[in-house]
């Protein structure tokens, strides 16, 4: 008796977690197609934005149309990383590797990132080793996922903070740490930090501006480098995140 | 002498009537003759009456899609030279090979910079002819391999 109710509770429960699944299927599928018809509309508004700025003078229409740009950038950008992190969910993030010298890479990251640092007066601080790094590599992804570990770092470590970058070549793989002197990650957040939604919800708290995709699509774009990020953290005492990846040639032998 | 046949003829084909406009906006003012098709079907059927020296073809259209318009041209002895720039705002790790296989010869991804574009297709449209010169240019191009 109890035997069969048991079967018919594990059969409901199977039912529930298949529905589930397909559902969550049906909102990422949602959430792709979405994304894709955004690009005609966001290329009409980028589109004019441009037009207008090439054929009207003065300082402040140029700047006000400048913003407008940049948003649409910005948009451009969370939409690419949104679909990156939905390809590597659903198995289907293919990448296009050659080999690149992570040095470069990284300089070029971080290069960028001085003008944020500046305003917000945080020291950023580069330590590259003095011979190549050579990973396989999509470009534009690894360096995407590059990009948004320094802005996190710069973001974090506040007026007057301290972020360091060093880069190192050891036992087969490159290692890539980003430190900064910020507040930390609390512990209630750290089982979450590379789910795609937590990251999102989280960063509605934390009153920054950011998708809150950050994290989560530079997880996924190292994992599909056949690399491993992580982060160290101890509430109130910075955060420190470390990429690893394999050196091209140590898959030679 | 017939001025006309001087003037560059540019294709765009692209179901989004928006797009449509914002291309012919941003290239008119060079003075090319341009014309417009909002399905695959009509698009080749243009493309083979005025055999334009540019078609610029949106992958996702009615009727027929891109790849097969561009197929059909590069297919046609009369319009084989047709220089084909494939717009789309769906990519994927198969759209650059499939437009390289399909004979296009450049992929632009939406949201585009028109100013950029614009340039582009001056690149295209007076390099082409002007031997050691286009080269250079082609280099420029996005990798279709």
């Amino acid at each position: 008796m109890s035997t069969a109710f048991n079967r018919t509770d594990e059969q409901a429960l199977a039912e529930q977690v298949r529905e589930l699944q397909e559902l969550n299927a049906a909102k990422d599928k949602f959430l792709s197609l979405l994304s894709h018809d955004l690009r005609n509309p966001m290329t009409g508004i980028k589109g004019y934005a441009s037009l207008l700025r090439a054929n009207v003078a003065g300082d402040k229409p140029q700047r006000w149309l400048g913003v407008m740009i940049d948003q649409i950038d910005f948009m451009t950008r969370f939409i690419n990383d949104l679909l990156d992190i939905l390809r590597f969910d659903e198995h289907r993030l293919e990448l296009a590797l050659e080999p690149v010298d992570l040095r470069g890479l990284v300089a070029a990251e971080a290069e960028a990132a001085k003008k944020t640092a500046a305003t917000r007066g945080v020291t950023l601080a580069v330590e590259l080793p003095a011979g190549p790094v050579m990973v396989e590599a999509e470009t534009p992804r690894l360096a995407n996922a590059v990009r948004h570990l320094v802005d996190n770092a710069v973001k974090f470590a506040g007026d007057g903070g301290r972020v360091e970058v060093q880069l190192a070549a050891e036992l087969g793989s490159a290692r890539l740490t980003i430190e900064d002197d910020g507040p930390g990650v609390m512990p209630e957040r750290k089982p979450y930090l590379f789910d795609k939604l937590q990251g999102a919800y989280w960063t509605d708290r934390l009153e920054e501006q950011g998708s809150g995709l950050g994290l989560p699509v530079a997880y996924r774009l190292i994992a599909a480098h056949r690399g491993a990020l992580e982060l160290e953290s101890e509430f109130g005492r910075g955060c420190r995140a470390v990429m690893r990846l394999p050196l091209a040639q140590g898959r030679v032998d | 002498m017939d001025v006309s046949r001087l003037r560059k003829k540019v294709l765009i084909a692209d179901d989004k009537e928006m797009i449509r406009t914002l291309i012919r906006d941003t290239i008119e003012s060079d003075g090319y003759e341009i014309l417009e098709a909002d399905n695959g079907d009509t698009a080749l059927a243009l493309a083979l009456d005025h055999k334009p020296d540019l078609v610029i073809l949106d992958i996702m259209m009615p009727g027929k899609i891109g790849y097969e318009v561009c197929i059909a041209l590069k297919d046609n002895p009369l319009t084989a030279d047709t220089y084909v720039m494939f717009i789309t705002g769906r990519t994927s790790p198969a759209l650059f090979s499939t437009a390289s296989r399909a004979g296009g010869d450049e992929v632009i991804v939406k949201p585009f910079d028109p100013i950029e574009l614009k340039e582009k297709i001056k690149n295209v449209l007076f390099s082409r002819k002007a031997g050691a010169s286009s080269v250079a240019h082609r280099s420029q191009r996005s990798p279709l391999a």
